[in-house]
């Protein structure tokens, strides 16, 4: 009777799909009827069901949930084989419970990457020191020196360098709230990239060591443009506010 | 005296986490479906913030499947399990469709946009096309039910 029960599961693993044997079929299969005692028996309880021994019984909840299964099955006046069906039903519930909730948790863990950056305001010395000079040597690229827009002043800088090479990298990046400003980089008065939001997060561009760099402020997303850049060549940043339309220039001198 | 506090905790879970967040999640798809259409129309981006939903709401979602405390409310409401998987791929499809495009719109450049707006589109109908075949195939079945009671 196991063999025939394991045959009739082996056609109901279809993926997604439960074949339920018709009713004349099953009829040839002669199946105990339930018995309704007290349900607690260890493995070997199944068989009485149809179920093949072991299926359910390899701890105890799942002697418990065959247990209320069975007691179910008897105040709904089912045959041992409708518990039999209820019993694996109840297993591939609990089964596809499982695994959607692992699909969960993989998706909550692989959303936290995509989570906005909450970087941590800088509240040291060279932190202090960099907002009242809006000039730092000390501080690293995407250093967070405010949690709101609070407009420093708009200075223009001049860097000389001893640097043999034709480009330099800078790195930009919104030291206060990431509220969605936008700033352009020109080159001698021409533009040299797109306008790009300014995050936390540096972006990284690679300019003409020599000329005037400017950097445009295009777009306001609320309480002034503000943005730090970080030049490779003296490495030094500066701390720097704008306005829409306005600029600020990094003339750059080779010695 | 154990059940009592299992069954405690489980109703508590449920009105405490899971009904706000259902209530919330229908909102929250709102919003992203309008924040999408805010990044096309304005061509600036808008905040990823809502992408924290999807977080907080799979972390409720998959506590209250993987503790067997808690399954029990989807035997209680044999509805819920169908709605919370619906609810929960329509928002990862909005989620990655707010993020696409807000990322796409970072630059301001006319080809991009309208690269982004085109990719974001296709996303959106593509991954619902999907969702549909895969719950035609594997219907959002109710607690005992036969696979057609979801449909």
């Amino acid at each position: 009777m196991g063999d025939d029960f394991r045959q009739m599961h082996r056609q109901e693993k279809k993926p997604g799909r439960r074949v339920i044997l018709p009713r004349d079929d099953r009829a040839e299969t002669p199946v105990p009827e339930a018995t309704g005692e007290d349900s607690r028996e260890p493995s070997g309880a199944g068989t009485e069901f149809g179920m093949p021994d072991g299926i359910g019984s390899r701890n105890e909840a799942g002697e418990r949930r065959r247990a209320r299964i069975k007691k179910r099955a008897k105040a709904n006046g089912h045959t041992g084989d409708q518990a039999g069906e209820e019993l694996i039903d109840d297993q591939n519930w609990n089964k596809q419970l499982k695994v959607f909730g692992w699909v969960a948790i993989g998706i909550f863990v692989a959303s936290l990457f995509f989570l906005p950056a909450d970087a941590g305001v800088q509240t040291g010395e060279a932190a202090r020191n960099a907002i009242e000079n809006q000039v730092s040597t000390s501080l690293s690229a995407g250093a967070i020196l405010m949690t709101s827009d609070e407009m420093l002043a708009a200075q223009d800088h001049t860097i000389t360098h001893q640097s043999d090479q034709d480009t330099t990298r800078i790195k930009v990046w919104d030291y206060a709230a990431e509220d969605g400003d936008f700033v352009q980089i020109l080159y001698n008065g021409a533009p040299y990239t797109d306008p790009f939001m300014i995050k936390h997060k540096p972006r990284e561009i690679t300019v003409p060591s020599v000329g005037e760099v400017q950097i445009r402020g295009t777009r306001d997303g609320g309480g002034g443009i503000t943005y730090a850049v970080l030049y490779e060549l003296n490495g030094t940043i500066y701390f720097n506010s704008t306005g829409e339309g306005e600029h600020n220039t990094y003339t750059l001198i080779r010695e | 005296m154990r059940n009592f506090l299992l069954n405690a905790l489980a109703i508590l879970y449920f009105l405490v986490l899971m009904v706000p967040s259902i209530l919330m999640l229908l909102l929250v798809v709102l919003f992203m479906l309008t924040d999408i259409y805010l990044v096309l129309k304005i061509g600036y981006p808008r905040s990823n913030a809502w992408i924290f939903m999807v977080s907080l709401f799979s972390l409720i979602v998959g506590i209250s499947t993987l503790v067997p405390a808690f399954r029990r409310m989807y035997r209680i409401f044999p509805w819920l399990f169908a709605c919370v998987r619906m609810f929960l791929y329509n928002l990862l499809i909005l989620s990655a469709a707010l993020w696409l495009v807000n990322y796409g719109y970072e630059v301001q450049n006319d080809a991009r946009h309208g690269l982004f707006a085109v990719i974001t589109i296709l996303l959106i109908v593509i991954c619902r096309l999907a969702m549909s075949i895969y719950f035609h195939y594997r219907p959002a079945r109710f607690a005992g039910g036969d696979g057609n009671d979801g449909r």
